[in-house]
């Protein structure tokens, strides 16, 4: 029996070109298939054109639609995939509104291969209870 | 000659990180090169310098305002904290934070002294960042 292996992806949001670029290496070096965006806006569009991703990384802070409401009109729309919330902010209530507004993980920038190796163990156990 | 190189890039790393221009997260950076991304370290770090000029050049502009709008200047700080974490720049990111503290309080004076500050503490990273991106470039030439 021969088992196929399914790549799971990833979208980035966010309007950081370096962050982009290293989010994105981050989970292709892990084996994942990733599309990028610039802000909430664009991924929400994705959303209501039909696409589907395993995750979303989203940044707080963007233009256009950050990512508390861009992460609250994904929830609200019915999207179920893991959000994973990033940002160098750290005012606690704002994280806590970032939190509030539906993610299943934060973590604070910069991030580096062992927080993406907790993100992805984390997405792998609630994939697993589900 | 490309054994020599990578002795010299190693050797000119760490002494960056052990003068503190430098942290650990341009290690973790550096770890995400290989085979199959032979040239990400010079493609983030040209990233990084495009992207500098521009916040400097954007906040300089907007410090020139009659009317300064402080949201937008410490938006422009916040964006520039994002980048210089993201590879490691530690002074710069210090500037950046006690720029914000000053974007807080509408001191538009200090607000400028800080702006300088922090034009200090790129140009001296990237002078540095220079060296260690033309090492980068020399050991991409001679193939390994």
């Amino acid at each position: 029996m021969t088992t196929k292996l399914v790549a799971h992806s990833a979208l980035v949001v966010d309007d950081d070109v370096m962050a982009r670029t290293i989010h994105k290496r981050l989970f292709e070096r892990e084996g994942w298939l990733v599309k990028a965006v610039v802000n909430g806006h664009e991924a929400v569009e994705l959303f209501r054109q039909g696409d589907r991703f395993d995750l979303v990384l989203m940044d707080k802070e963007m233009p256009v639609l950050d990512g508390v409401h861009a992460t609250t009109e994904l929830r609200a729309m019915g999207v179920q995939c893991h959000i994973v919330g990033v940002t160098s902010c750290t005012d606690s209530l704002e994280v806590e509104s970032f939190i509030g507004a539906g993610l299943d993980a934060f973590y604070a920038k910069p991030l580096n291969p062992a927080k993406l190796g907790r993100i992805i163990q984390h997405f792998h156990d609630d994939d697993r209870r589900q | 000659m490309a054994g020599h190189l990578h002795k010299r890039l190693h050797d000119y790393t760490a002494s960056l990180i052990n003068e503190g221009i430098l942290n650990e997260q341009f290690n973790q950076l550096k770890s995400l090169q290989d085979e199959s991304n032979p040239d990400f370290v010079v493609e983030v770090l040209s990233l990084f310098f495009e992207d500098s000029d521009r916040l400097l050049n954007a906040l300089a502009t907007s410090l020139d305002q009659q009317i300064v709008d402080f949201k937008k200047v410490d938006a422009l700080v916040h964006q520039f904290k994002g980048s210089s974490s993201s590879i490691g720049a530690q002074r710069v990111q210090a500037a950046c934070m006690s720029f914000r503290w000053y974007c807080n309080e509408e001191n538009i004076e200090e607000c400028l002294k800080r702006l300088q500050q922090l034009r200090n503490e790129y140009f001296a990273v990237k002078t540095k960042l220079d060296i260690l991106l033309k090492l980068e470039q020399q050991i991409l030439a001679a193939g390994s």
